[in-house]
Protein backbone atom coordinates (compact mmCIF):
# COMPACT_ATOMS: atom_id res chain seq x y z
CA UNK A 1 0.00 0.00 0.00
CA UNK A 2 3.06 2.25 0.08
CA UNK A 3 2.46 4.71 -2.77
CA UNK A 4 5.75 5.47 -4.53
CA UNK A 5 6.80 8.86 -5.85
CA UNK A 6 5.58 10.13 -9.22
CA UNK A 7 2.27 8.24 -8.92
CA UNK A 8 0.61 11.18 -7.21
CA UNK A 9 0.77 14.69 -8.60
CA UNK A 10 2.78 17.15 -6.47
CA UNK A 11 -0.46 19.05 -5.81
CA UNK A 12 -2.07 15.95 -4.27
CA UNK A 13 1.06 15.32 -2.21
CA UNK A 14 0.93 18.92 -0.98
CA UNK A 15 -2.72 18.62 -0.04
CA UNK A 16 -2.12 15.38 1.84
CA UNK A 17 0.82 16.78 3.81
CA UNK A 18 -1.26 19.86 4.67
CA UNK A 19 -4.06 17.57 5.80
CA UNK A 20 -1.62 15.62 7.97
CA UNK A 21 -0.14 18.70 9.69
CA UNK A 22 -3.08 19.30 12.08
CA UNK A 23 -3.41 15.57 12.75
CA UNK A 24 0.25 15.33 13.76
CA UNK A 25 -0.10 18.45 15.91
CA UNK A 26 -3.11 17.03 17.74
CA UNK A 27 -1.30 13.70 18.12
CA UNK A 28 1.69 15.40 19.72
CA UNK A 29 -0.60 17.33 22.09
CA UNK A 30 -2.54 14.18 22.97
CA UNK A 31 0.62 12.23 23.59
CA UNK A 32 1.99 15.07 25.73
CA UNK A 33 -1.12 14.73 27.88
CA UNK A 34 -0.55 10.98 28.01
CA UNK A 35 3.04 11.56 29.11
CA UNK A 36 1.88 13.43 32.20
CA UNK A 37 0.31 10.28 33.58
CA UNK A 38 2.59 7.73 31.95
CA UNK A 39 6.06 9.14 31.66
CA UNK A 40 7.57 6.28 29.70
CA UNK A 41 5.45 7.13 26.66
CA UNK A 42 8.17 9.20 24.95
CA UNK A 43 10.71 6.42 24.64
CA UNK A 44 7.85 4.00 24.05
CA UNK A 45 6.82 5.77 20.83
CA UNK A 46 10.35 5.50 19.51
CA UNK A 47 10.64 1.84 20.34
CA UNK A 48 7.11 1.18 19.07
CA UNK A 49 8.04 2.74 15.73
CA UNK A 50 10.84 0.20 15.52
CA UNK A 51 8.30 -2.53 16.35
CA UNK A 52 5.96 -1.25 13.60
CA UNK A 53 8.86 -1.37 11.18
CA UNK A 54 9.57 -5.00 12.04
CA UNK A 55 5.87 -5.90 11.75
CA UNK A 56 5.75 -4.42 8.25
CA UNK A 57 8.92 -6.22 7.32
CA UNK A 58 7.82 -9.65 8.51
CA UNK A 59 6.37 -11.74 5.70
CA UNK A 60 3.61 -14.10 6.72
CA UNK A 61 2.72 -17.25 4.83
CA UNK A 62 -0.65 -17.37 3.13
CA UNK A 63 -2.26 -20.48 1.69
CA UNK A 64 -1.19 -20.88 -1.90
CA UNK A 65 2.51 -20.41 -1.28
CA UNK A 66 2.94 -16.65 -1.45
CA UNK A 67 3.45 -14.22 1.40
CA UNK A 68 1.98 -10.95 2.57
CA UNK A 69 2.82 -8.63 5.41
CA UNK A 70 0.61 -7.01 8.04
CA UNK A 71 0.69 -3.31 8.87
CA UNK A 72 -0.47 -3.63 12.44
CA UNK A 73 -2.25 -0.26 12.58
CA UNK A 74 -5.23 -1.45 14.59
CA UNK A 75 -3.05 -3.58 16.86
CA UNK A 76 -0.70 -0.72 17.69
CA UNK A 77 -3.69 1.54 18.40
CA UNK A 78 -5.02 -0.99 20.89
CA UNK A 79 -1.60 -1.47 22.50
CA UNK A 80 -0.42 2.15 22.67
CA UNK A 81 -3.53 4.25 22.10
CA UNK A 82 -4.52 5.64 18.70
CA UNK A 83 -2.62 8.95 18.94
CA UNK A 84 0.64 7.37 19.93
CA UNK A 85 0.12 4.71 17.25
CA UNK A 86 -0.42 7.47 14.68
CA UNK A 87 2.90 9.05 15.60
CA UNK A 88 4.79 5.76 15.72
CA UNK A 89 3.45 4.65 12.33
CA UNK A 90 4.17 8.06 10.75
CA UNK A 91 7.72 7.83 12.00
CA UNK A 92 8.11 4.33 10.58
CA UNK A 93 6.80 5.51 7.21
CA UNK A 94 9.22 8.45 7.23
CA UNK A 95 12.20 6.19 7.85
CA UNK A 96 11.00 3.71 5.26
CA UNK A 97 10.74 6.46 2.67
CA UNK A 98 14.10 8.06 3.46
CA UNK A 99 16.29 5.11 4.30
CA UNK A 100 14.73 1.97 2.93
CA UNK A 101 13.17 3.08 -0.35
CA UNK A 102 9.69 1.92 0.60
CA UNK A 103 7.04 4.47 -0.35
CA UNK A 104 7.69 7.88 -1.84
CA UNK A 105 9.25 10.90 -0.16
CA UNK A 106 6.75 13.35 -1.64
CA UNK A 107 3.95 10.84 -1.19
CA UNK A 108 4.79 10.59 2.53
CA UNK A 109 1.72 12.65 3.49
CA UNK A 110 -0.62 10.43 1.53
CA UNK A 111 0.95 7.25 2.87
CA UNK A 112 0.82 8.58 6.42
CA UNK A 113 -2.85 9.48 5.99
CA UNK A 114 -3.73 6.00 4.74
CA UNK A 115 -1.67 3.90 7.09
CA UNK A 116 -1.00 6.07 10.15
CA UNK A 117 -4.41 7.74 10.47
CA UNK A 118 -7.16 5.67 8.87
CA UNK A 119 -5.89 2.29 10.04
CA UNK A 120 -5.28 2.98 13.74
CA UNK A 121 -8.34 5.18 14.24
CA UNK A 122 -10.80 2.93 12.43
CA UNK A 123 -9.28 -0.07 14.16
CA UNK A 124 -9.44 1.56 17.56
CA UNK A 125 -13.03 2.76 17.11
CA UNK A 126 -14.17 -0.76 16.22
CA UNK A 127 -12.20 -2.17 19.15
CA UNK A 128 -13.92 0.25 21.53
CA UNK A 129 -17.35 -0.67 20.19
CA UNK A 130 -16.42 -4.32 20.63
CA UNK A 131 -15.25 -3.59 24.16
CA UNK A 132 -18.60 -2.04 25.03
CA UNK A 133 -20.40 -5.10 23.69
CA UNK A 134 -17.95 -7.34 25.61
CA UNK A 135 -16.48 -8.85 22.46
CA UNK A 136 -13.10 -7.15 22.27
CA UNK A 137 -11.52 -9.70 20.02
CA UNK A 138 -14.31 -9.48 17.47
CA UNK A 139 -14.11 -5.70 17.65
CA UNK A 140 -10.36 -5.81 17.00
CA UNK A 141 -10.79 -8.28 14.13
CA UNK A 142 -13.47 -6.14 12.50
CA UNK A 143 -11.37 -3.03 13.11
CA UNK A 144 -8.25 -4.55 11.59
CA UNK A 145 -10.17 -5.76 8.53
CA UNK A 146 -12.13 -2.54 8.05
CA UNK A 147 -9.08 -0.37 8.74
CA UNK A 148 -6.81 -1.95 6.17
CA UNK A 149 -9.57 -2.06 3.55
CA UNK A 150 -10.57 1.55 4.11
CA UNK A 151 -6.91 2.52 3.86
CA UNK A 152 -6.64 0.56 0.61
CA UNK A 153 -9.80 2.26 -0.68
CA UNK A 154 -8.38 5.69 0.12
CA UNK A 155 -5.12 4.81 -1.58
CA UNK A 156 -7.14 3.61 -4.58
CA UNK A 157 -9.09 6.86 -4.68
CA UNK A 158 -5.93 8.97 -4.35
CA UNK A 159 -4.31 7.09 -7.22
CA UNK A 160 -7.44 6.91 -9.35
CA UNK A 161 -8.09 10.65 -9.13
CA UNK A 162 -4.76 11.46 -10.77
CA UNK A 163 -5.86 11.06 -14.41
CA UNK A 164 -8.73 13.46 -13.65
CA UNK A 165 -6.56 15.98 -11.81
CA UNK A 166 -3.41 16.04 -13.91
CA UNK A 167 -3.45 15.46 -17.64
CA UNK A 168 -2.20 17.12 -20.79
CA UNK A 169 -4.48 19.06 -23.09
CA UNK A 170 -5.05 15.88 -25.07
CA UNK A 171 -6.23 14.08 -21.98
CA UNK A 172 -3.14 11.91 -21.45
CA UNK A 173 -2.52 11.32 -17.76
CA UNK A 174 0.69 12.77 -16.33
CA UNK A 175 0.95 10.73 -13.16
CA UNK A 176 -0.78 7.47 -12.22
CA UNK A 177 -2.27 6.45 -15.57
CA UNK A 178 -5.12 4.36 -14.17
CA UNK A 179 -8.52 5.80 -13.40
CA UNK A 180 -10.80 5.09 -10.44
CA UNK A 181 -12.41 2.22 -12.33
CA UNK A 182 -9.11 0.34 -12.26
CA UNK A 183 -7.35 1.49 -9.10
CA UNK A 184 -10.19 0.92 -6.64
CA UNK A 185 -10.94 -2.68 -7.66
CA UNK A 186 -7.23 -3.44 -7.94
CA UNK A 187 -6.46 -2.14 -4.45
CA UNK A 188 -9.59 -3.53 -2.84
CA UNK A 189 -9.58 -7.07 -4.23
CA UNK A 190 -6.05 -7.69 -2.99
CA UNK A 191 -6.90 -6.34 0.45
CA UNK A 192 -10.41 -7.75 0.78
CA UNK A 193 -9.28 -11.24 -0.17
CA UNK A 194 -5.77 -11.57 1.25
CA UNK A 195 -4.11 -8.71 3.10
CA UNK A 196 -7.21 -7.99 5.18
CA UNK A 197 -7.31 -11.50 6.58
CA UNK A 198 -3.58 -11.56 7.22
CA UNK A 199 -4.01 -8.35 9.21
CA UNK A 200 -6.95 -9.82 11.16
CA UNK A 201 -5.15 -13.03 12.09
CA UNK A 202 -1.96 -11.19 12.99
CA UNK A 203 -3.72 -8.62 15.18
CA UNK A 204 -5.94 -11.14 16.95
CA UNK A 205 -3.19 -13.64 17.73
CA UNK A 206 -0.77 -11.01 19.05
CA UNK A 207 -3.55 -9.36 21.08
CA UNK A 208 -4.60 -12.72 22.49
CA UNK A 209 -1.05 -13.45 23.58
CA UNK A 210 -0.54 -10.08 25.26
CA UNK A 211 -3.95 -10.19 26.90
CA UNK A 212 -2.97 -13.51 28.42
CA UNK A 213 0.66 -12.74 29.26
CA UNK A 214 0.53 -9.11 30.38
CA UNK A 215 -2.94 -7.59 30.33
CA UNK A 216 -1.83 -4.54 32.31
CA UNK A 217 0.35 -3.26 29.48
CA UNK A 218 -2.63 -2.58 27.20
CA UNK A 219 -3.61 1.02 26.61
CA UNK A 220 -6.47 2.22 28.78
CA UNK A 221 -8.65 4.86 27.22
CA UNK A 222 -9.27 7.97 29.32
CA UNK A 223 -12.82 8.71 30.46
CA UNK A 224 -15.20 8.94 27.53
CA UNK A 225 -16.69 12.31 28.46
CA UNK A 226 -13.43 13.92 27.42
CA UNK A 227 -13.38 12.31 24.02
CA UNK A 228 -16.91 13.51 23.44
CA UNK A 229 -15.74 17.04 24.23
CA UNK A 230 -13.21 16.79 21.42
CA UNK A 231 -15.96 15.55 19.15
CA UNK A 232 -18.17 18.51 20.01
CA UNK A 233 -15.24 20.87 19.47
CA UNK A 234 -14.68 19.38 16.04
CA UNK A 235 -18.35 19.74 15.22
CA UNK A 236 -18.43 23.42 16.20
CA UNK A 237 -15.25 24.01 14.23
CA UNK A 238 -16.80 22.43 11.15
CA UNK A 239 -19.93 24.55 11.50
CA UNK A 240 -17.85 27.73 11.69
CA UNK A 241 -15.75 26.61 8.77
CA UNK A 242 -18.72 25.63 6.62
CA UNK A 243 -18.75 28.87 4.54
CA UNK A 244 -15.34 27.72 3.24
CA UNK A 245 -17.39 25.77 0.72
CA UNK A 246 -18.13 29.11 -0.92
CA UNK A 247 -14.47 29.54 -1.79
CA UNK A 248 -14.70 26.71 -4.28
CA UNK A 249 -15.96 28.22 -7.50
CA UNK A 250 -18.45 26.09 -9.34
CA UNK A 251 -20.64 23.29 -8.18
CA UNK A 252 -19.32 20.02 -6.77
CA UNK A 253 -18.78 17.28 -9.32
CA UNK A 254 -22.05 15.53 -10.04
CA UNK A 255 -24.14 18.13 -8.18
CA UNK A 256 -24.91 20.31 -11.18
CA UNK A 257 -28.43 21.51 -11.81
CA UNK A 258 -29.88 21.04 -15.24
CA UNK A 259 -28.67 24.36 -16.56
CA UNK A 260 -25.09 23.74 -15.47
CA UNK A 261 -25.24 20.21 -16.81
CA UNK A 262 -26.39 21.44 -20.20
CA UNK A 263 -23.45 23.86 -20.24
CA UNK A 264 -21.01 21.08 -19.44
CA UNK A 265 -22.42 18.61 -21.92
CA UNK A 266 -22.72 21.25 -24.67
CA UNK A 267 -26.09 19.70 -25.49
CA UNK A 268 -29.42 19.76 -23.76
CA UNK A 269 -29.56 18.02 -20.36
CA UNK A 270 -30.76 14.40 -20.61
CA UNK A 271 -34.51 14.20 -21.04
CA UNK A 272 -34.90 12.05 -17.96
CA UNK A 273 -33.41 14.83 -15.87
CA UNK A 274 -35.44 17.71 -17.28
CA UNK A 275 -38.70 15.84 -16.88
CA UNK A 276 -37.72 14.07 -13.70
CA UNK A 277 -38.80 14.71 -10.15
CA UNK A 278 -37.92 18.17 -8.89
CA UNK A 279 -37.74 18.87 -5.24
CA UNK A 280 -37.65 22.49 -4.17
CA UNK A 281 -35.97 22.52 -0.81
CA UNK A 282 -36.82 25.17 1.75
CA UNK A 283 -33.32 26.61 1.63
CA UNK A 284 -32.23 25.81 -1.89
CA UNK A 285 -28.41 25.92 -2.33
CA UNK A 286 -28.10 26.90 1.37
CA UNK A 287 -29.27 30.44 0.60
CA UNK A 288 -31.98 31.83 2.83
CA UNK A 289 -33.85 34.73 1.35
CA UNK A 290 -32.75 38.03 2.85
CA UNK A 291 -29.61 36.70 4.54
CA UNK A 292 -26.00 36.91 3.45
CA UNK A 293 -24.64 33.72 1.94
CA UNK A 294 -22.00 32.82 4.59
CA UNK A 295 -24.55 33.33 7.35
CA UNK A 296 -26.94 31.10 5.42
CA UNK A 297 -24.25 28.43 5.26
CA UNK A 298 -23.62 28.56 9.01
CA UNK A 299 -27.34 28.49 9.78
CA UNK A 300 -27.79 25.51 7.46
CA UNK A 301 -24.97 23.66 9.19
CA UNK A 302 -26.38 24.41 12.66
CA UNK A 303 -29.85 23.32 11.53
CA UNK A 304 -28.52 20.04 10.14
CA UNK A 305 -26.58 19.31 13.34
CA UNK A 306 -29.60 20.13 15.54
CA UNK A 307 -31.93 17.95 13.46
CA UNK A 308 -29.48 15.05 13.79
CA UNK A 309 -29.12 15.71 17.51
CA UNK A 310 -32.91 15.63 17.96
CA UNK A 311 -33.08 12.40 15.95
CA UNK A 312 -30.37 10.86 18.16
CA UNK A 313 -32.24 11.99 21.26
CA UNK A 314 -35.42 10.31 20.00
CA UNK A 315 -33.54 7.06 19.48
CA UNK A 316 -31.66 7.25 22.81
CA UNK A 317 -32.52 4.75 25.52
CA UNK A 318 -33.94 5.96 28.78
CA UNK A 319 -31.56 5.39 31.68
CA UNK B 1 29.49 -63.60 11.07
CA UNK B 2 27.82 -60.88 9.19
CA UNK B 3 25.68 -58.43 10.94
CA UNK B 4 22.79 -57.06 9.11
CA UNK B 5 21.33 -53.74 9.97
CA UNK B 6 17.70 -53.84 10.87
CA UNK B 7 15.34 -52.56 8.25
CA UNK B 8 14.33 -49.46 10.16
CA UNK B 9 17.91 -48.30 10.26
CA UNK B 10 18.47 -48.54 6.55
CA UNK B 11 15.39 -46.71 5.47
CA UNK B 12 15.21 -43.04 6.14
CA UNK B 13 12.00 -41.63 7.44
CA UNK B 14 11.92 -37.86 7.12
CA UNK B 15 10.46 -35.89 9.95
CA UNK B 16 7.05 -34.51 9.16
CA UNK B 17 8.01 -30.84 9.00
CA UNK B 18 5.79 -28.16 7.72
CA UNK B 19 7.68 -27.24 4.59
CA UNK B 20 6.03 -23.93 4.04
CA UNK B 21 6.50 -22.91 7.65
CA UNK B 22 10.24 -23.57 7.53
CA UNK B 23 10.42 -21.68 4.31
CA UNK B 24 8.84 -18.56 5.67
CA UNK B 25 10.94 -18.64 8.83
CA UNK B 26 14.11 -18.92 6.76
CA UNK B 27 12.93 -16.18 4.44
CA UNK B 28 12.23 -13.81 7.29
CA UNK B 29 15.54 -14.59 8.94
CA UNK B 30 17.30 -13.66 5.72
CA UNK B 31 15.42 -10.39 5.47
CA UNK B 32 16.22 -9.55 9.08
CA UNK B 33 19.87 -10.36 8.58
CA UNK B 34 19.97 -8.05 5.60
CA UNK B 35 18.37 -5.29 7.68
CA UNK B 36 20.82 -5.79 10.53
CA UNK B 37 23.71 -5.73 8.11
CA UNK B 38 22.86 -2.12 7.35
CA UNK B 39 23.57 -1.34 11.00
CA UNK B 40 26.76 -3.34 11.35
CA UNK B 41 30.03 -1.47 11.53
CA UNK B 42 31.97 -4.37 10.07
CA UNK B 43 30.06 -3.77 6.89
CA UNK B 44 31.09 -0.14 6.83
CA UNK B 45 34.73 -0.97 7.46
CA UNK B 46 34.81 -3.36 4.52
CA UNK B 47 33.97 -0.56 2.11
CA UNK B 48 35.98 2.53 1.30
CA UNK B 49 34.67 5.45 3.31
CA UNK B 50 32.67 8.03 1.39
CA UNK B 51 33.81 11.60 1.25
CA UNK B 52 30.95 13.90 2.10
CA UNK B 53 31.36 17.16 0.30
CA UNK B 54 28.12 18.69 1.38
CA UNK B 55 26.40 18.94 4.74
CA UNK B 56 23.71 16.33 5.44
CA UNK B 57 20.89 18.89 5.53
CA UNK B 58 21.80 20.12 2.06
CA UNK B 59 21.93 16.61 0.74
CA UNK B 60 18.42 15.97 2.05
CA UNK B 61 17.16 19.26 0.62
CA UNK B 62 18.82 18.52 -2.70
CA UNK B 63 17.13 15.13 -2.94
CA UNK B 64 13.77 16.62 -2.07
CA UNK B 65 14.33 19.39 -4.61
CA UNK B 66 15.28 17.01 -7.39
CA UNK B 67 12.28 14.76 -6.72
CA UNK B 68 10.00 17.79 -6.65
CA UNK B 69 11.45 19.06 -9.93
CA UNK B 70 11.10 15.66 -11.53
CA UNK B 71 7.50 15.23 -10.55
CA UNK B 72 6.47 18.82 -11.31
CA UNK B 73 7.88 19.04 -14.81
CA UNK B 74 7.04 17.27 -18.03
CA UNK B 75 9.94 18.76 -19.93
CA UNK B 76 12.24 16.27 -21.68
CA UNK B 77 15.17 18.71 -21.73
CA UNK B 78 14.99 19.10 -17.96
CA UNK B 79 14.88 15.33 -17.43
CA UNK B 80 17.92 15.05 -19.66
CA UNK B 81 19.84 17.67 -17.72
CA UNK B 82 19.01 16.01 -14.42
CA UNK B 83 20.09 12.64 -15.80
CA UNK B 84 23.43 14.13 -16.84
CA UNK B 85 23.84 15.62 -13.38
CA UNK B 86 23.04 12.27 -11.79
CA UNK B 87 25.53 10.48 -14.02
CA UNK B 88 28.30 12.89 -13.04
CA UNK B 89 27.52 12.37 -9.36
CA UNK B 90 27.44 8.61 -9.86
CA UNK B 91 30.86 8.76 -11.54
CA UNK B 92 32.32 10.22 -8.36
CA UNK B 93 31.16 7.23 -6.32
CA UNK B 94 33.50 4.32 -5.53
CA UNK B 95 32.53 1.33 -7.71
CA UNK B 96 31.18 -0.75 -4.83
CA UNK B 97 28.60 1.92 -3.99
CA UNK B 98 27.91 2.56 -7.66
CA UNK B 99 27.03 -1.09 -8.25
CA UNK B 100 24.73 -1.06 -5.24
CA UNK B 101 22.87 2.06 -6.38
CA UNK B 102 22.40 0.70 -9.89
CA UNK B 103 21.31 -2.74 -8.68
CA UNK B 104 18.69 -1.26 -6.35
CA UNK B 105 17.45 1.08 -9.06
CA UNK B 106 17.16 -1.79 -11.53
CA UNK B 107 15.16 -3.94 -9.11
CA UNK B 108 12.80 -1.21 -7.91
CA UNK B 109 12.52 0.22 -11.43
CA UNK B 110 11.54 -3.17 -12.87
CA UNK B 111 8.64 -3.35 -10.42
CA UNK B 112 7.52 0.16 -11.26
CA UNK B 113 7.60 -0.49 -15.00
CA UNK B 114 5.77 -3.79 -14.65
CA UNK B 115 3.05 -1.89 -12.85
CA UNK B 116 2.53 0.67 -15.59
CA UNK B 117 2.88 -1.64 -18.61
CA UNK B 118 -0.86 -2.38 -18.84
CA UNK B 119 -1.47 1.35 -19.20
CA UNK B 120 -0.10 1.10 -22.75
CA UNK B 121 -3.60 -0.08 -23.56
CA UNK B 122 -4.95 3.16 -22.15
CA UNK B 123 -2.91 5.27 -24.51
CA UNK B 124 -0.97 6.89 -21.68
CA UNK B 125 2.47 8.47 -22.10
CA UNK B 126 4.28 5.52 -20.58
CA UNK B 127 7.73 6.51 -21.80
CA UNK B 128 7.79 9.87 -20.04
CA UNK B 129 6.24 8.45 -16.88
CA UNK B 130 8.71 5.56 -16.81
CA UNK B 131 11.67 7.87 -17.39
CA UNK B 132 10.59 10.15 -14.57
CA UNK B 133 9.95 7.26 -12.19
CA UNK B 134 13.34 5.70 -12.94
CA UNK B 135 15.12 9.00 -12.37
CA UNK B 136 13.34 9.51 -9.06
CA UNK B 137 14.24 5.99 -7.99
CA UNK B 138 17.86 6.56 -9.01
CA UNK B 139 18.03 9.69 -6.86
CA UNK B 140 16.35 8.05 -3.90
CA UNK B 141 18.58 5.00 -4.08
CA UNK B 142 21.63 7.21 -4.36
CA UNK B 143 20.53 9.01 -1.22
CA UNK B 144 19.82 5.92 0.81
CA UNK B 145 23.05 4.19 -0.21
CA UNK B 146 25.32 7.10 0.54
CA UNK B 147 23.66 8.35 3.71
CA UNK B 148 24.13 6.92 7.15
CA UNK B 149 21.47 6.93 9.86
CA UNK B 150 23.41 9.54 11.81
CA UNK B 151 23.48 11.87 8.86
CA UNK B 152 19.71 11.73 8.56
CA UNK B 153 19.41 12.73 12.20
CA UNK B 154 21.92 15.54 11.78
CA UNK B 155 20.03 16.71 8.69
CA UNK B 156 16.75 16.80 10.60
CA UNK B 157 18.47 18.69 13.42
CA UNK B 158 19.93 21.28 11.07
CA UNK B 159 16.57 21.75 9.41
CA UNK B 160 15.20 22.82 12.81
CA UNK B 161 13.02 19.80 13.44
CA UNK B 162 11.70 19.92 17.02
CA UNK B 163 13.94 18.25 19.58
CA UNK B 164 11.30 15.74 20.57
CA UNK B 165 10.99 14.47 17.00
CA UNK B 166 14.73 14.01 16.57
CA UNK B 167 14.95 12.30 19.91
CA UNK B 168 12.24 9.83 18.94
CA UNK B 169 13.77 9.19 15.49
CA UNK B 170 17.08 8.49 17.22
CA UNK B 171 15.46 6.02 19.61
CA UNK B 172 13.68 4.32 16.71
CA UNK B 173 16.89 3.76 14.79
CA UNK B 174 18.75 2.42 17.81
CA UNK B 175 15.96 0.12 18.86
CA UNK B 176 15.29 -1.03 15.33
CA UNK B 177 18.66 -2.74 15.60
CA UNK B 178 18.05 -4.02 19.13
CA UNK B 179 14.57 -5.34 18.42
CA UNK B 180 15.71 -6.75 15.08
CA UNK B 181 18.45 -8.71 16.82
CA UNK B 182 16.01 -9.92 19.44
CA UNK B 183 13.56 -11.07 16.78
CA UNK B 184 16.32 -12.80 14.84
CA UNK B 185 17.40 -14.69 17.94
CA UNK B 186 13.79 -15.65 18.61
CA UNK B 187 13.38 -16.91 15.05
CA UNK B 188 16.61 -18.89 15.25
CA UNK B 189 15.53 -20.44 18.52
CA UNK B 190 12.14 -21.33 17.11
CA UNK B 191 13.51 -22.87 13.95
CA UNK B 192 16.09 -24.89 15.92
CA UNK B 193 13.64 -26.22 18.42
CA UNK B 194 10.43 -26.87 16.53
CA UNK B 195 10.01 -30.38 15.26
CA UNK B 196 6.99 -31.28 13.23
CA UNK B 197 4.12 -29.11 12.31
CA UNK B 198 2.57 -26.44 14.46
CA UNK B 199 -1.18 -26.30 14.43
CA UNK B 200 -1.29 -22.92 12.84
CA UNK B 201 1.64 -20.76 11.81
CA UNK B 202 -0.23 -17.65 12.93
CA UNK B 203 -0.37 -18.94 16.49
CA UNK B 204 3.41 -18.86 16.50
CA UNK B 205 3.41 -15.37 15.01
CA UNK B 206 1.16 -14.22 17.84
CA UNK B 207 3.71 -15.58 20.25
CA UNK B 208 6.68 -14.08 18.43
CA UNK B 209 5.27 -10.58 18.11
CA UNK B 210 3.58 -10.70 21.50
CA UNK B 211 6.96 -11.39 23.05
CA UNK B 212 8.52 -8.71 20.89
CA UNK B 213 5.95 -6.18 22.10
CA UNK B 214 6.62 -7.05 25.74
CA UNK B 215 10.33 -6.63 25.03
CA UNK B 216 9.51 -3.26 23.45
CA UNK B 217 7.86 -2.16 26.68
CA UNK B 218 10.78 -3.39 28.76
CA UNK B 219 13.23 -1.48 26.60
CA UNK B 220 11.12 1.67 26.81
CA UNK B 221 10.82 1.46 30.60
CA UNK B 222 14.55 0.81 31.02
CA UNK B 223 15.37 3.65 28.69
CA UNK B 224 13.12 6.02 30.56
CA UNK B 225 14.65 5.00 33.88
CA UNK B 226 18.12 5.57 32.45
CA UNK B 227 17.09 8.95 31.08
CA UNK B 228 15.63 10.02 34.37
CA UNK B 229 18.69 8.83 36.28
CA UNK B 230 20.88 10.99 34.07
CA UNK B 231 18.70 14.05 34.52
CA UNK B 232 17.21 14.18 31.05
CA UNK B 233 14.93 17.18 30.69
CA UNK B 234 13.94 16.82 27.06
CA UNK B 235 16.68 18.94 25.51
CA UNK B 236 18.79 17.32 22.87
CA UNK B 237 22.47 18.28 22.45
CA UNK B 238 22.68 21.46 20.39
CA UNK B 239 23.15 21.09 16.68
CA UNK B 240 26.64 21.78 15.36
CA UNK B 241 26.93 25.33 14.00
CA UNK B 242 26.44 25.70 10.28
CA UNK B 243 29.52 26.79 8.39
CA UNK B 244 29.59 29.70 6.03
CA UNK B 245 30.38 27.34 3.19
CA UNK B 246 27.09 25.55 3.88
CA UNK B 247 25.14 28.78 3.66
CA UNK B 248 26.73 29.54 0.31
CA UNK B 249 25.89 26.06 -0.82
CA UNK B 250 22.26 26.57 0.17
CA UNK B 251 22.17 29.72 -1.93
CA UNK B 252 23.60 27.83 -4.88
CA UNK B 253 21.09 25.03 -4.37
CA UNK B 254 18.13 27.41 -4.36
CA UNK B 255 19.42 29.21 -7.45
CA UNK B 256 19.86 25.97 -9.38
CA UNK B 257 16.41 24.81 -8.29
CA UNK B 258 14.76 28.04 -9.45
CA UNK B 259 16.67 28.00 -12.72
CA UNK B 260 15.71 24.41 -13.49
CA UNK B 261 12.14 25.03 -12.41
CA UNK B 262 11.81 28.00 -14.77
CA UNK B 263 13.54 26.05 -17.52
CA UNK B 264 11.09 23.21 -17.18
CA UNK B 265 8.01 25.37 -17.40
Amino acid sequence: MHIPDNYLSPATCGVMITAMAPIWTVSVLKVKAQIKTKKETVPLIGVAAALAFLIMMFNLPIPGGTTAHAVGGALLAVLLGPWAACLALSLTLLLQALLFGDGGVLAFGANAFNMAVIMPFVGYACFQIGQRLHHEKIGLAVGAYLGINLAALTAGIELGLQPLLAHTSTGVALYCPYGLKITIPAMLTAHLLIAGWVEVLFSVFVYQFIKKAAPTTLYQAPATAKSFKVFYGLLIGLIVLSPLGLLASGTAWGEWNNHELAQRLHTAAPAGMTHGFHFNALFSDYAIHGLSLPLGYILSAVTAVLIFAVAMRVLQHEH
Amino acid sequence: MSTKLPDWLTTSTPLPTGHQQRHFLAQNMQRLERLLQRFSQANDLARPPLKHFIAPQHKLLAVLGVILLLSLNQNILLLWLLLLGDLVILLLLPPIYLRQVLRQTAVTGAFAILLILPSLLLNANVALFAAKTLLILLNLNYYRTTTTFNQVITALQQLHCPNSVIFVVDITLIYLKMLGEFLLQLLQAVSLRTVGKSKHPYQMIGLLFGTLYLKTRDYALDLYAAMEARGFIGVYPAAPRTRQRDQLYLLLEVTVFCFLFLLGR
